[in-house]
């Protein structure tokens, strides 16, 4: 037996084999819920027609006609960001991370951006907007994943959650995106959060990051109804940032548009990369 | 992205947006390959940055064409090669699971080992994979030479992971088999 004879012969094996398998494309598979999914879906939009219709006839029917400030569900309501969807992006972290990190100190849950054009939207009245629904774990000092030594102040690893909340040491980051999350993660802390937001009301905050601005950003929903901003990043002369700063959306939105960031400004997304 | 001429270009102008561009069309797929081998991304991350090097040294005179696979080539080399280094210290890679399971194809106790040198076995092993379907041959070459987990094989090739274990067995019996009638024993 000699594995690693086989091990160096294919490394060996002409090129077009590689180039075939990496180019391979099969034909996708619809996952099993795929079929149950759609069927499911249909009924929602059913069930939501059933429930939207009858406000919309009645809202049409009121004295003036005019819209509703009570939601979103009218263009240009004066909807402010955090106000649409902040539900699916909590702080808290989930039961398998509180289990899983119960003895590891200064995890932070993260969300990522979606496309980095999102700061040069006019219309950012929807968390969706600009986050994925994907948050992983930063777990400091422990790159090697929890359960081996740690591995010093200059080091995390990332912990991704699976469709059943099962958490993974690296498993299911793709590596751009791990080799793109921002350095500013090492050393930030809780602590070093609240401090910079000391000076302000608010009820909560989620962290974020942005692989395209090389940045992390910390949303703070706030009950005046406007959401502040804090940013740390690798590079702030680059975002015309200043770190540790309290911004709102429109200064936050400003700096990074006029930024050599947003000027040079292409379509290369986080999330789609 | 760059196409692989222009990256070439680029290496042959020695500019360093060279690295860069091969990084960002390739580098994805070259740290995904050195995972699987070492289950450590600092040490993936090491290795595509040595394999980087070695492009930049080699890129002049080298023309390498398919791009792709001569750089997956060489973060594969050099992953094996930390991979016997830290092999004692590290188990249950990839590498080692996908290895193991070659071991009843490639074993011959009772016969005298052969002096087959690699380059000899890697022709052999082309001859095999051309008598497969496409399909298996990606199959084989995304578990043995990539280094995929099943489920990323499975996910690749539209098929069920359970299929996809089913077919590796069945592809490693007929390697088994073209090997004896070779008289080739590892």
């Amino acid at each position: 037996m000699n594995t690693v004879k086989f091990a160096e012969a294919m490394s060996l094996v002409d090129d077009r084999y590689y180039e075939e398998a990496a180019n391979y494309q099969g034909t996708k598979r619809k996952p099993v819920w795929f079929k149950w999914g759609a069927m499911a879906a249909c009924l929602c939009l059913v069930l939501a027609g059933a429930l939207v219709l009858p406000r919309l006839i009645q809202l049409n029917g009121t004295e003036g006609g005019g819209p509703s400030n009570a939601g979103g569900l009218w263009p240009g309501d004066p909807v402010a960001v955090g106000t649409v969807h902040r539900e699916d992006f909590s702080p808290e972290k989930s039961q398998e991370a509180a289990l899983l990190f119960r003895d590891v100190p200064g995890v932070l849950k993260v969300y990522r951006t979606t496309v980095d054009s999102w700061f040069l939207s006019d219309h950012l009245t929807d968390y969706s907007q600009a986050l994925t629904g994907e948050a992983v774990y930063v777990v400091p000092q422990y790159s090697e994943g929890i359960g081996c030594p740690p591995t010093g102040e200059q080091s995390y690893s990332v912990y991704v959650s699976g469709e059943d909340g099962t958490l993974t040491w690296g498993e299911g980051v793709s590596l751009e995106e791990k080799h793109t999350m921002p350095y500013a993660l090492i050393g930030l802390t809780d602590e070093i959060i609240r401090k910079d937001l000391s000076g302000i009301a608010y009820e909560d905050y989620i962290i974020t990051h942005s692989a395209r601005l090389y940045a992390v950003i910390v949303w703070a929903r706030c009950p005046d109804g406007e959401d502040r901003f804090v940013t740390y990043s690798s590079r702030p002369e680059f975002l015309g940032l200043e770190d540790h700063t309290v911004y709102t959306l429109e200064e936050l939105q400003q700096r990074l548009a006029s930024s050599s960031m947003g000027q040079n400004h292409t379509n290369y997304s986080d999330s789609e990369g | 992205m760059l196409e692989d001429d222009k990256i070439i270009d680029l290496f042959f102008a020695r500019s360093e947006q060279a690295i860069q561009e091969l990084d960002r069309k390739y580098g994805r797929v070259c740290h995904r390959l050195s995972y699987n081998i070492l289950q450590s991304w600092q040490d993936a991350e090491e290795c595509v940055g040595d394999a980087y090097l070695g492009a930049w040294n080699a890129i002049p005179p080298a023309r390498p064409n398919p791009l792709q696979a001569y750089i997956c080539k060489i973060v594969r080399n050099l992953s094996l090669k930390r991979y016997e280094y830290k092999q004692a210290a590290k188990r249950n890679s990839n590498f080692e699971i996908a290895m193991q399971e070659l071991e009843d194809s490639l074993s011959a106790p009772d016969t005298v080992e052969s002096e087959l040198e690699a380059r000899e076995l890697a022709q052999i092993i082309e001859d095999f994979l051309e008598n497969q379907t496409k399909e298996n041959r990606v199959i084989f070459m995304r578990r043995y030479a990539y280094m995929d987990s099943y489920a990323e094989i499975a996910t690749r090739v539209g098929l069920s992971e359970n299929n996809v274990a089913v077919r590796l067995n069945r592809i490693r019996r007929k390697l088994k088999q073209y090997l004896t009638e070779r008289e080739v024993f590892l």
